[in-house]
């Protein structure tokens, strides 16, 4: 299909003359005065290029850029104004409109064709470049993304892991998130938050790369002392977060990696570790991540223990048997959990 | 003499015309017959003297355009010149270049009426 150019002028004589030049190579829109000109501008998108006289009845020629500045339009159609050159404050308000270039009357046929074909041809450049540089920086945020996905993944085959855990961790928390948010509209958050939020929850456990493997690896319940080792691991998680090069990650996705890492062991009831936080005081985003963790890891074998079947590990959930958790998180984690074991099973 | 020839001889530039029509004559000729109402519909002389200056500009501002568009260069000419007599203020001046212009652009109007 033909790109289309418009053009507005009072008279028509002025009109039939362009529109010859132009209706081999385009489809030619005429329109008579500003107010028809936004009717076709704002219903057909195939136009490329405007042509635009300035003293026209109804509605002239400055209403319509002040209306394609307002609307944006004038960043991506070239604007030419169609002018006897005799009204300069005109002209000059109409460049400060962003209208490209002058036709002057009478036309010269030879100059207009070559004139705005080769701003049309510059805009379609500068359109295409535009669409490369997206299609890089949309690379680029999904190679970010892939790295910290990669990092995440090896220190879970530290702990003699898959690298699984860190996915299901993911697809866990979105269906949780999403379902707390559905059911209480108090921790309500925009879908593209639970998507930073869930791509955020695959570093929870970042900060276990700096606990000795003779604890990491240990093949049964951890002494005391072991233990406040292994505490460690979610502050240590956000200093190396810290160390991150700024741009690796979106902030916000950052934000919530923070917060996950750091809180994703805290308890409803300030029993958990390391701030001893206690009740919505905890991000809600640490607290859904928390019970998908717990989830992920009493229904997988880990070195020190078997798995467990998924109803001794619902009951273990809300029977507190792994600390205790926010009733209205754990009420959409019992709502859900149907789904994220059939997504299990289906090897998320 | 065909239409053409005969404004050629009041004065218009037909050849350059053609020239922005893309030599398509039939096109030229089509326009130019639309000029008597364009003239109609752009009155000059009954603005300026009802004082409307404002509008009788624009009006002379818009037959500007298409005579010169129609390279009926007298007729360009001289509401080129009426046109900035009216922005610098020179009413009087205008009204008499006006009233000369009226004579020569009701000369091409009979030869285009001629044709219709």
């Amino acid at each position: 299909m033909k790109n289309s150019i418009l053009i507005v002028d009072d008279q028509e004589i002025n009109r039939v003359i362009l529109a010859e030049l132009f209706k081999e190579e385009y489809n030619v829109l005429q329109a008579e005065n500003g107010e028809q000109a936004l009717k076709i501008i704002n219903s057909d998108n195939s136009i490329i290029a405007i042509m635009l006289d300035l003293i026209m009845p109804v509605m002239d020629g400055m209403s319509v850029l002040i209306e394609l500045n307002r609307s944006g339009k004038i960043y991506h159609t070239p604007v030419f104004i169609i002018t006897a050159a005799d009204n300069m404050q005109l002209l000059s308000g109409a460049y400060s409109l962003g209208a490209v270039d002058v036709i002057s009357k009478p036309f010269r046929m030879c100059f207009i064709k070559s004139r705005i074909s080769n701003i049309i041809e510059l805009y379609r450049h500068r359109d295409e470049l535009v669409d490369v540089v997206n299609e890089n920086v949309a690379k680029i945020a999904k190679l970010n993304d892939k790295m910290v996905e990669v990092l995440a993944t090896l220190i879970e085959f530290r702990d003699c892991e898959s690298g699984e855990h860190v996915k299901r961790i993911r697809v866990i928390t979105m269906k949780l998130l999403t379902r707390i948010c559905e059911m209480y509209p108090e921790y309500y958050l925009e879908k593209e938050a639970i998507d930073k939020i869930a791509k955020a929850s695959i570093l929870h456990d970042v900060g276990k790369i700096a606990i000795p493997d003779s604890i990491l690896q240990k093949p049964g319940m951890l002494t005391p002392e072991e233990f406040e080792i292994m505490k460690i691991h979610t502050v240590k998680g956000c200093d190396i977060l810290a160390e991150m090069p700024a741009d690796i990650m979106d902030e916000e996705v950052y934000r919530y990696s923070y917060d996950i890492c750091r809180h994703h062991h805290e308890r409803w009831d300030g029993r958990g570790y390391p701030d001893g936080l206690k009740g919505d005081e905890i991000p809600i985003w640490a607290q859904a991540v928390a019970v998908a963790d717990v989830f992920d890891a009493l229904t997988s074998p880990r070195v020190y223990k078997a798995a467990f079947d998924y109803d001794t590990a619902i009951s273990m959930i809300n029977d507190g048997d792994c600390g205790l958790f926010n009733p209205k998180v754990l009420a959409a984690f019992n709502d859900v959990v149907a789904d994220i074991i059939k997504l299990r099973q289906e090897s998320i | 003499m065909s239409l053409l020839e005969e404004l050629n001889a009041l004065g218009a530039d037909t050849d350059d015309a053609l020239t922005r029509f893309m030599g398509n004559s039939a096109l030229y000729e089509k326009m130019l017959r639309k000029l008597p109402k364009v003239i109609e519909e752009s009155p000059v002389i009954t603005f300026a003297q009802s004082g409307d200056y404002e509008t009788a500009t624009s009006n002379a501002h818009a037959l500007k355009g298409v005579t010169g568009n129609l390279s009926l260069t007298p007729l360009y000419s001289n509401y080129t010149a009426i046109v900035e007599m009216y922005r610098g203020g020179d009413n009087e001046k205008a009204m008499e270049l006006l009233t000369q212009t009226l004579e020569i652009q009701q000369k091409f109007v009979e030869v285009i009426e001629k044709y219709i």
